[in-house]
């Protein structure tokens, strides 16, 4: 009889612990996914709006037909600190016209989302690419 | 009598064991259906935003851009409606309107499309649209702008070309017979902003007037009024051999309730063939 309890208590807590760690790694897995999916969401979003602004306003225009990214910058350095942003603009074959990057942000290989957009400056086609992530 | 015991214990622990993994897997599927829905809700809200994006970013303004145009306002007042732009177009014979608009269309449908990853195709994409319920139509043809109106409602046109040139060396001015016929205002108006032509004759708008100015170095800007070729009564049409900037047009129209539409003759198709799904678009420029 005593035998038989030791085995069904040991049993008990061999389920309970694989239980135990199947839930906490699924629990992890999970979690990771859906911060995740939901932080790009959010960086993408921001570059959409960030894009969409620099177009209406004129701004990458006016830096097309200046040769100057002096607008561009101002607008991207109110952005949240922790958001980080380059700006290219490219010509309609592709070609780099303007490039600027968010003061004091470096590059990042990490997570990041890109966004293009495309406008009209000097009678010609021209697109910009706005690439953004945390820092 | 322990017999039965046993077995009557072996139904009891196989029942709560079921009972307990029907529990189990019932809140796993319920997790698993309700990750899965967060996962949709966010790729097509996100997929939403995208398509509503990349069309915005296709249409919007692209007949004030490429066109120059300004439509400052549109007023209604003592049973009119006046529409007023503040840029009307640029003309010369080094600006080829149906050239910009097929580099546009280009762009978009190749390099563009690839970027967004979307097929995207244009309709009708061309450097014209419309100002509806008047009938009046803009035709825009690199150093040529022609206006069709409808001359039932139209009351007054009037139109302010900047030159690019210096000194006027002549002018001619169509006679005016005292009629009441709709309200032409021609102006010119040299580099340097300075007037040198105001002309407001009464012109007959079934027959043809002609506005010519001359410049130095044989420039020239024609303004014709009425019928031109088999033009409908009432066109004005725009001509010059060299750069012009149309810097004001006002048009004066009977007062009609219907709400002003400025529309192209474009639209737009946008597909995801990922998603399945197709926008389709009308472009129009401006909805009072």
């Amino acid at each position: 009889m005593k035998k038989k309890a030791l085995i069904f208590t040991l049993d008990a807590i061999f389920a309970v612990l694989i239980a135990t760690s199947i839930i906490v790694s699924s629990y992890f897995y999970f979690s990771k996914t859906d911060i995740l999916t939901y932080t790009q969401q959010d960086i993408y979003r921001v570059s959409l709006d960030t894009l969409t602004i620099l177009e209406k306003s004129s701004t990458l225009k006016n830096a097309v037909e200046t040769s100057s990214t002096t607008n561009i910058n101002s607008f991207i350095d109110t952005l949240p600190n922790r958001i980080c942003t380059n700006v290219t603009i490219f010509d309609k074959n592709s070609n780099t016209v303007l490039h600027t990057l968010k003061t004091g942000c470096t590059r990042s290989l990490g997570e990041r989302t890109f966004t293009s957009r495309v406008f009209i400056a000097n009678y010609d086609v021209y697109y910009a690419r706005v690439n953004s992530w945390y820092e | 009598m322990k017999m039965i015991k046993k077995s009557k214990k072996g139904i009891l622990f196989t029942i709560t064991t079921i009972f307990l993994l029907s529990a189990v897997f019932m809140l796993s599927k319920t997790y698993f259906e309700y990750n899965k829905d967060s996962r949709n809700t966010v790729t097509f809200s996100s997929f939403g935003d995208k398509l509503n994006f990349v069309e915005d970013d296709i249409v919007s303004n692209i007949y004030s851009d490429l066109l120059w145009l300004n439509i400052s306002s549109i007023t209604r007042q003592n049973n009119e409606v006046i529409i007023n732009f503040l840029k009307a177009g640029k003309l010369s014979p080094n600006i080829n309107h149906n050239n910009l608009f097929q580099n546009y269309e280009t762009f978009i449908e190749g390099t563009y499309a690839t970027l967004q990853n979307l097929n995207i195709t244009f309709n009708n994409f061309n450097p014209t649209f419309n100002i509806n319920p008047y009938n009046t139509r803009f035709v825009y043809d690199s150093q040529e702008l022609s206006i069709y109106n409808d001359r039932d409602y139209l009351k007054k046109i009037l139109i302010k070309i900047k030159a690019n040139a210096t000194n006027l060396v002549s002018n001619t001015t169509p006679s005016t017979d005292g009629h009441d016929y709709p309200e032409i205002n021609v102006i010119i108006l040299n580099k340097n902003n300075v007037i040198v032509y105001d002309a407001n004759p009464q012109q007959d708008p079934d027959e043809m007037g002609i506005f010519e100015i001359v410049f130095e170095d044989g420039k020239q800007v024609t303004v014709s009024f009425g019928v031109i070729g088999e033009s409908p009564s009432g066109t004005l049409i725009v001509d010059n051999n060299f750069y012009t900037e149309i810097t004001q047009l006002e048009l004066r129209y009977d007062e009609i309730d219907d709400k002003l539409l400025f529309e192209s003759d474009a639209n737009l198709s946008i597909t995801s063939q990922l998603e399945d799904i197709t926008k389709a678009t009308e472009i129009i420029l401006l909805e009072e």
